[in-house]
């Protein structure tokens, strides 16, 4: 993968990596952050690249399993001394209607919400999401039975209370 | 808009337009910063990978033209007489391992089919597909840096060649052998999730007649769904050429494909096959240091203490790479350094220990060695210097001798692949306190033009070394040190004169710090008597902050007498209140400002900072 090839690639998937990202995490700034590190590390690995069946998968892959890692040191409130000369980064702002659905999306079960972004977000077919998972196309499936309907029921909450109708 | 199908798809699109934070550039930069980092980290000794780099992959050994003419079987390919000899197996030295930054070592070569089937998803042994002869090599892996062997199980490299009665026999298992890669039915019974890798299946150019092809699979996935995890990865290449084949298994563990070695040992072994000789030209390094080892002065220090750190800034690299912690090794364990004829390393010497670590691209290695006397150290330093002296080229590659001062007695010299070429370097820095001499060598992708900063980073790293080496000298370790000063904590208002939260203007005009750079607002710097380092900082300044961060160099504590190198267990001895995980430590102080501490999982901190209660520019 040569500096052409890899700005492509980094053009055509940079933004949908990091809205998938951002719907796992839940923190656009996170995310956006995560998956510039994400692409940076498909560079310095750009041997192993090549070989990789889906790139875009390596790389979103990589900048979720970064995000878990960074949550965990945010929690302890340290983060690590990385001597990398990254600097903070400001991700576009938010479409309004869509931080509700992140919001409800972070109510649901990591693993479900998994299930959500890779099949109805990334588009994969539900083997795709199997294999990048590394769990049987079954259990994505029931997986993502239960994340549809309990996102169902986050929204419609959700709506309720944005219609001023008071569920309580 | 309640349909959570419908909100989840139009999500996707919403971030369509969206202006990059940054560019692809931007992260081709830091992703060149990571490859540096590992190499300015530390370099090396992997001659042998250097040499395999710096030599064409297919050079007949006739010379001749640039475009060599495909040879034919040696018996004109259908006589079915030919009798197979080891010649037609590749020879170590034609093996790649570079992926694995090691190399392959006969383990054994024998005919007949024996007992192991010969590749995985063999359909049946090479006779009963109707083989006249055959003969099998394996190769076991082991280091480039140190020749003590490691072996591993789960990466292994066989060949078998095979003839056959005609050409059409020979084409027909060749035939049964590539049809039985996409089910392996043998190995798929234990491993469901074999799969052939279609898109890395392809044909290979040989220089022979017949034809080749390579082929990818794995199996076995277990992905850690907290980072990491491997996959076994079989790549197989075929190759059918008159009435032979030859087929190439290589087995390893990993979490993708790390090799393009099959891609070039193919055309090889083809050649092999077929004219029975290789590309290149074979000739055994020279062993050195094997003599019996001299007799030592009374009164001086010859065995080298277990607590030398000499891996000082070594960097593991976990599964992408090999880490051996410091040990004692013998004189017939080291793999000789021969420029131009000369061996230059190892001399003999009475002790020795040695420590390395690999990873993608880079290698770092360091040997100390004690000798009978100060004078046979300095003799060999000085043969070192002698073997030098009109040596420009060696090995393919071209050896400098540079300038550096590290406050001993030293040499420094470096192997570089030639201009046009692939970067490759290797920095050597040999240097003697006492009657021990210490040999660090880094390897990586640098070019030639990169020898004098990576040397100067090796300086530093020998400096601190050095410090340590003060039970080799004849005034032991009471006198003073010309080391950079332990005596000055990094405590927690900040370095010396130094204080977290001054500005920048303050900062310089202690004397304390030069400001070597910005990058995003953020200035970093280099702290006054040490060597500036490749793709780091010693800490970070901000208009808005002031100094936020100064990190630790070796040798460098806290008040608590913690620092770089400092294990788990004192860490959590010096401060209980610690907090973290993840390796990553931090410890709040009284006046806002907090320790940071990195450790590896070798249980040691591996950084360290003092850092303000705000800062802005790491994470």
């Amino acid at each position: 993968m040569d500096e052409s090839e890899f700005d492509q690639f980094y053009a055509a998937s940079f933004r949908r990596v990091t809205a998938q990202v951002y719907a796992m995490i839940g923190d656009l700034d996170e995310a956006t952050d995560c998956v510039q590190e994400a692409f940076a590390r498909a560079w310095a690995h750009r041997r192993r690249l090549e070989r990789a069946e889906y790139p875009e998968a390596w790389v979103r892959t990589t900048a979720h399993r970064l995000a878990i890692s960074r949550w965990r040191r945010r929690k302890v409130a340290s983060r690590p001394a990385d001597r990398a000369l990254s600097a903070p980064l400001h991700a576009p702002a938010v479409d309004e209607s869509y931080v509700a659905l992140i919001a409800a999306l972070e109510k649901i079960p990591e693993a479900q919400r998994q299930a959500l972004v890779l099949h109805h977000i990334a588009d994969l077919p539900v083997h795709q999401v199997a294999a990048e998972v590394g769990v049987p196309e079954g259990t994505i499936k029931a997986r993502l039975s239960r994340g549809r309907t309990a996102l169902a029921a986050l929204l419609a909450d959700d709506n309720g209370l944005q219609g001023g109708v008071s569920h309580v | 808009m309640s349909d959570p199908i419908d909100r989840l798809s139009g999500f996707a699109s919403s971030f369509e337009g969206e202006i990059m934070p940054r560019t692809a550039a931007d992260a081709r930069r830091r992703g060149d910063t990571i490859r540096r980092r590992r190499h300015a980290l530390v370099a090396a000794g992997s001659a042998a990978a250097v040499v395999a780099v710096a030599v064409p992959v297919f050079a007949f050994a006739s010379g001749g033209d640039d475009a060599d003419p495909p040879v034919g079987p040696a018996t004109g390919g259908t006589s079915g007489t030919s009798a197979l000899s080891a010649d037609n197996l590749l020879a170590d030295e034609e093996t790649r391992a570079d992926g694995f930054n090691s190399s392959w070592l006969t383990s054994g070569t024998f005919s007949g089919d024996g007992q192991a089937p010969f590749h995985p998803c063999a359909p049946k042994p090479l006779t009963s597909l109707g083989a006249t002869d055959v003969l099998n090599r394996e190769w076991s892996l082991k280091s480039t840096t140190k020749a003590a062997e490691r072996l591993n199980g789960q990466d292994s490299l066989q060949e078998s060649v095979a003839s056959f009665a005609d050409a059409r026999a020979a084409q027909a298992a060749y035939d049964a052998i590539a049809g039985a890669m996409p089910a392996c039915t043998q190995l798929a019974s234990t491993f469901p999730d074999y799969e052939l890798q279609a898109g890395a299946t392809t044909d290979v150019a040989i220089p022979a007649d017949g034809s080749a092809q390579y082929f990818a699979a794995r199996f076995d996935d277990e992905q850690d769904p907290q980072g990491g995890g491997y996959t076994h990865v079989l790549e197989t290449g075929l190759v059918v050429s008159g009435d032979r084949i030859a087929v190439l298994t290589l087995a390893y563990a990993g979490q993708d494909y790390v090799t393009e070695e099959m891609d070039q040992m193919i055309p090889v072994a083809a050649q092999r096959l077929v004219t029975g000789s290789g590309p290149g030209t074979t000739t055994a390094p020279p062993t050195a240091g094997t003599s019996s080892p001299p007799q030592a002065d009374p009164g001086v220090t010859t065995t080298i203490p277990d607590d030398i750190p000499i891996d000082l800034d070594l960097v593991d690299m976990g599964s992408d790479g090999d880490y051996q912690a410091p040990e004692h090794l013998q004189p017939s364990d080291f793999e000789p350094l021969t420029l131009c004829g000369t061996d230059l390393w190892p001399p003999a010497h009475v002790d020795a220990l040695s420590t390395w670590a690999t990873g993608p691209e880079y290698s770092d290695d360091r040997d100390l060695l004690t000798f009978g006397s100060v004078d046979d150290a300095v003799a060999a330093v000085q043969s070192i210097r002698d073997g030098l002296q009109g040596c420009a080229h060696s090995n393919g590659q071209v050896v400098t001798t540079h300038d550096v001062d590290t406050g001993y007695d030293s040499v420094t010299f470096s192997t570089a692949c030639p201009a046009g070429g692939p970067p490759c370097l290797t920095v050597y820095q040999a240097t003697r306190v006492g009657n021990a001499v210490l040999l660090t060598s880094i390897y990586g992708e640098y070019s030639v033009d990169d020898a004098d900063h990576v040397a100067s980073v090796r300086t530093d790293i020998t400096k601190n070394i050095a410090t340590h080496l003060c039970v080799f000298t004849a005034d032991g370790c009471s006198g003073g040190s010309d080391s950079v000063s332990t005596e000055v904590p990094l405590g927690p208002d900040g370095y010396g004169d130094l204080t977290i939260g001054m500005s920048e203007q303050e900062a310089v005009a202690t004397g304390g710090l030069t400001v070597t750079g910005t990058d995003f607002g953020c200035r970093h710097f280099t702290l006054a008597g040490y060597a500036p380092r490749a793709n780091s900082t010693d800490g970070y300044i901000t208009a808005k902050n002031g100094l936020e961060s100064i990190f630790a160099r070796p040798g460098m504590l806290t008040p608590e007498g913690i620092g770089i190198g400092s294990t788990l267990d004192e860490l959590r001895a010096a401060y209980p209140d610690l907090s973290g995980s993840d390796g990553i430590f931090s410890e709040t102080l009284d006046n806002g400002n907090w320790y940071l501490f990195d450790v590896q999982a070798d249980h040691q901190v591996s950084q360290l900072a003092i850092v303000a209660h705000r800062q802005t520019c790491f994470d």
